[in-house]
């Protein structure tokens, strides 16, 4: 058995073409992105070599990305706090229904089937200070008081985008938790309820432990994903007002190919990477800690 | 150092010319055979025009042009189709043009990308001043100074001065087809009723929309939309040039003076001021620009400071005030230094021949058919403004909104140029941010210095 | 007994709430898309006067969509393909075999997920006119199967490395080779995983837009999210053939949704009773 599952050939078989294609289109362009993020370099080409000149640059007189980190650290958080519970409670909800499981989850599913553009406009739409959905309701109920112009104002800009993206992937990481509950054993749940949990109980003695895997690579996806959000941001409102909603992706776009700063925006794609793998790694810590507090 | 690095990237990219900067005929990162023959990419047209050297054999140049259409049905786009299909046809077997038909702002992805690669086709179509000018100083387009200047009949249909929009170093780089300026609109209808004068300073202007405003009528003073930020700037831009003339923006730029001056200040403050009247829609922050169009399109609005490019768009079938608008020149403010006579605007829809184009007559061969008077003036019967001079053009079937435009600009003693586009798209951008966040609420004193710190920071680097 | 049914009726008032949410905005979508501009401006909220399917055809021939929507067809139906194949077969070298280097090619392909699109567009195109393969459809199936592979690589190998291996085992010392095994046994297992992915990549792919936009030039190439935003200039003049639009574009992902979903009930079903 060992022999075999160490058979050189087979190995290959399996993992070469998939390492050769990643190598080969993600990672070998982007190792060229981190070396050129060293460099001058505009329309024109290759300038000259500028060392660490464009890191200096965003983390001094860059004001503007300093607000982008920060926004894109509060965006961060947002969507973990939002998207996760709500996930996990959704999914909960689902695995102790008897009928219409399948209903619910193809209907919690359907943001995602909608390309990120039409949700943009879709949620422009809702937002609209004059005829949307949101004003509508609040005027209706009575709280006009409480509408707001919530894509132009500074406050509510970036809460609101978030929200959008969160409306959006909310039904996929559910779809995820499900997947996780599903496989639990009801006998085990069974047993439980024979002796006398609660549901809050069995929840948080049974379901948690087994979905804690799950749910930790989950917050990895959630993590990286919000870190690198772009296209939300993008269509609803390209960063602004004032950078109210800028993140460090749409930053970097801006000065890759509106200011064709090719130079600088690698670098702030690089940077972004970094953050990507330090959140990772940090989680990972975080959840080991937490593992390691259980036990 | 230089060769040093393009080594490094070549051997990076495993490519053999990139970043050499030279500009002209880098054709390793041009694409092989094997591309199927009628399918025409940036990057295949070289294929094609090898084959055209050799004229009359049959094979047609082909040209690879990056058009402008966001499908809104503006005239200046269809009318764009109508030339392009023409030109094919009488020039069929010899020229042939590729069209690429993207939104523009789709086109500011792309383009540099291609740029960068040095893949760009062989025309396109592109913004003047600041926008155009990265290209123009990294060598990739092609300059028509001798191409004009071979042709004083072609040279002189242009409106005087317009090239200077696009003159770089002493040579024009770009052949603009529109041009919009920022004038003011109003409903006449509205202002008859409410008794009010046509407004010449901004004073009256504000006066008379807070007569509408108090009127307790469902009317929008001002039509206006900002969450895009540039509309909040060109209306500054406007009160800025009223105010102080040009010298302070001219200062600015050149280092001899700053952003802090009185004259951004205060027209900034202005606005803000008329966003605490509630002079402008309350969600304004919220709403686009082409929302706004349609207030003042609709008839809710009563006014409307904005470009003359959506002329067509007011003198179209379904438009409520076709009959009813009065163009004006933008107000002046009182005391002011500036000019009714000085414009606020852009050559625009600005034609581009890349300087990697192998067949550059036969790209200027198509600028010519595309600026001729015959498809000029069917922009101007649509309502658009060219860039060729008023006296080329029959004005008897022009519409009532472009027919008074027209008569305005003649009075037009200078234009300048949006300040986004002047200063590229960084600072630019950073300069419309400002005013919105000014309009918004922010201090106009601290709100300017700061710009002035990131205009220090970014401007030339 | 009175008591389990008020926690019932609280749970699906909870799930029903959630439902409208979700769905709601597309139902808006849906029945604005059938009104006309000046309807949809009056009062957005109500239905539409009469139904017209002006909007469809406008969306359909005006933006070409049909067109735009077979080359989306294929080129994600293929990146599909090839991303599954490729990453299942990782995810079983990854889980299921030993070899020295497997953790470190984990880890390259786990950063795969963080990398930002925007970055590798200028390096990709070089790459892609060099190889003389821009404005193909393969300049996009390429890097659409790439960029799915970091998230189905993720998915599998988590599902599998919960999924005991005895199995497997069992059926090689009975005799049959690891490619038997991962094709007859392994695979069929993973069905939940794989169709996890696909959903996810397939939604992805379709939905992608900064590569096509770059990488063709051609207008009988293109995918439909470009046609959507060719489209989207003009929503504001006319929204509601936008919406149009969006929903001729959801019904693909609507499919194959509807489709890989028996998928995941059957791969769980099955795989319940095998457990």
């Amino acid at each position: 058995m060992e022999k075999l599952r160490g058979n050189k050939t087979t190995i290959a078989i399996f993992i070469l073409p998939a390492v050769c294609c990643y190598l080969s289109v993600a990672a070998f362009p982007l190792l060229c992105s981190a070396v050129l993020s060293f460099f001058n370099w505009d329309v024109a080409g290759l300038n000259d070599f500028v060392g660490l000149k464009n890191y200096m640059q965003l983390f001094t007189t860059d004001k503007i990305f300093q607000k982008a980190v920060v926004h894109t650290f509060a965006a961060t958080l947002l969507c973990l706090a939002i998207q996760i519970p709500c996930a996990v409670f959704l999914a909960y909800l689902l695995t102790r229904l008897k009928r219409g499981r399948n209903f619910f989850k193809v209907a919690f599913f359907v943001p995602n089937m909608i390309s990120t553009s039409a949700i943009g406009i879709l949620w422009i739409f809702i937002l609209h200070p004059e005829f949307g959905l949101v004003n509508a309701l609040l005027r209706a109920v009575g709280l006009g008081q409480f509408a707001h112009v919530w894509l132009g104002e500074s406050d509510t800009a970036l809460v609101c985008v978030i929200l959008a993206a969160s409306w959006q992937y909310i039904g996929y990481h559910m779809i995820i938790y499900l997947c996780a509950m599903q496989n639990i054993s009801s006998s085990i749940l069974e047993a439980a309820r024979i002796d006398g949990a609660t549901s809050w109980q069995a929840f948080r003695k049974i379901t948690f432990p087994l979905i804690a895997p799950i749910l930790k690579i989950d917050t990895v996806l959630v993590a990286t994903g919000s870190l690198r959000i772009f296209d939300m941001v993008f269509v609803m409102t390209g960063g602004g007002p004032n950078h109210a909603s800028e993140v460090i992706a749409s930053h970097m776009y801006t000065r890759s190919f509106k200011g064709m700063q090719f130079g600088y925006g690698s670098a702030m794609s690089v940077i972004l990477m970094l953050l990507c793998i330090a959140v990772t790694v940090f989680l990972n810590m975080a959840f080991k800690r937490a593992e390691d507090k259980v036990e | 150092m230089k060769k040093l690095t393009s080594l490094s990237l070549a051997v990076l990219l495993g490519i053999s010319v990139v970043g050499c900067g030279s500009g002209a005929g880098s054709k390793g990162a041009e694409a092989e055979t094997g591309s199927e023959p009628e399918t025409v990419t940036a990057s295949e047209t070289d294929a094609g025009s090898q084959n055209a050297d050799s004229e009359g054999t049959g094979e047609p140049v082909e040209l690879s042009l990056m058009a402008w259409d966001g499908g809104t049905g503006e005239a200046a786009e269809v009318i764009m189709h109508e030339i392009i299909d023409e030109f094919n046809k009488e020039y069929e077997g010899r020229i042939r043009i590729l069209p690429e038909y993207l939104p523009s702002e789709e086109t500011k992805t792309k383009l540099p990308t291609l740029m960068a690669a040095n893949s760009a086709p062989d025309m396109f179509m592109s913004w003047s001043a600041g926008y155009l000018e990265p290209y123009v100083t990294a060598g990739k387009v092609y300059s028509l100074q001798e191409a004009l200047d071979s042709d004083p009949e072609w040279k002189g249909m242009f409106i005087d001065g317009i090239m200077d929009q696009v003159t770089y170093d002493g040579k024009i780089c770009a052949v603009p087809t529109v041009l919009s300026t920022q004038v003011a609109y109003y409903n006449k209808e509205i202002y008859d009723r409410f008794d009010l004068p046509i407004p010449k300073t901004h004073e009256e202007y504000i006066e008379g929309l807070k007569v509408i405003r108090d009127s307790g009528e469902d009317i929008i003073p001002m039509a206006f939309g900002n969450s895009t930020a540039w509309p909040s700037a060109s209306h500054s831009e406007i009160l800025a040039n009223r105010i102080g003339g040009n010298d302070p923006f001219d200062k600015a730029l050149d280092g001899s003076g700053t952003w802090t001056d009185e004259s951004f200040i205060k027209a900034a403050t202005l606005l803000q001021e008329m966003v605490n009247e509630k002079l402008v829609p309350e969600g304004y922050a919220g709403m686009t620009p082409e929302e706004a169009v349609e207030q003042f399109k609709s008839g809710k609005a009563a006014s409307f400071i904005w470009s003359s490019y959506c002329i067509s768009n007011f003198e179209a079938e379904d438009s409520a005030i076709r009959d009813k608008t009065i163009i004006a020149k933008c107000p002046t403010v009182e005391n002011g230094k500036g000019d009714e006579n000085h414009w606020l605007g852009q050559a625009d829809k600005c034609l581009v021949i890349s300087e990697r184009c192998e067949n550059k007559e036969a790209a200027v061969t198509f600028l010519k058919y595309y600026t001729q008077t015959r498809y000029m003036q069917k922009m101007a019967d649509a309502g658009t403004l060219t860039t060729i001079k008023a006296e080329n053009l029959d004005m008897s079937n022009v519409g009532p909104i472009a027919g008074q435009i027209m008569q305005l600009h003649s009075d037009m003693t200078g234009l300048f140029v949006f300040y986004d586009v002047v200063l590229g798209s960084v600072v630019g951008n950073e300069y419309n941010n400002t005013v919105q966040g000014i309009m918004a609420g922010d201090d106009a004193q601290e709100a300017f210095e700061n710009f002035q710190q990131f205009f220090e920071d970014n401007y030339n680097k | 007994m009175k008591k389990i049914k008020i926690a019932d009726l609280i749970k699906y008032l909870i799930l029903l709430t959630a439902t409208l949410i979700f769905v709601f905005p597309l139902v808006w979508v849906f029945y604005n898309s059938f009104k006309t501009n000046s309807e949809l401006f009056a009062n957005p909220w109500n239905l539409a006067q009469s139904l017209s399917l002006e909007n469809y055809t406008y969306a359909w021939k005006q933006a070409n969509i049909g067109r735009y929507f077979l080359n989306s067809v294929i080129v994600c139906s293929i990146s599909l393909i090839l991303c599954l194949i490729l990453s299942s077969a990782a995810g079983y070298a990854l889980t299921r075999l030993k070899w020295k280097l497997s953790d470190t090619v984990m880890m390259i392909f786990l950063v795969g997920m963080m990398i930002p699109i925007h970055s590798t567009l200028i390096p990709l195109f070089l790459m892609f006119s060099r190889m003389g393969i821009i404005n193909s459809h393969l300049s996009l199936i390429i890097p659409y199967t790439v960029s799915g592979m970091p998230i189905a690589v993720f998915i599998m190998t988590g599902f599998l490395k919960s999924f005991p291996a005895e199995i497997e085992e069992s059926a090689v010392i009975d005799g049959a080779s690891m490619r038997t095994v991962f094709f007859h046994i392994t695979l069929p297992i993973a069905r939940p995983s794989i169709a996890t992915v696909a959903i996810y990549t397939f939604v992805s792919m379709w939905n992608e837009m900064n590569y096509a936009l770059v990488f063709l030039s051609d207008q009988r190439k293109m995918t439909v999210p470009i046609g959507l935003n060719a489209f989207k200039g003009q929503y504001s003049t006319n929204y509601v053939a936008l919406f149009a639009a969006v929903m001729i574009t959801i019904l693909p992902s609507l499919i194959v949704f509807s489709v890989f979903n028996r998928q995941v009930i059957e791969g769980m079903t099955s795989g319940a009773v095998k457990g």
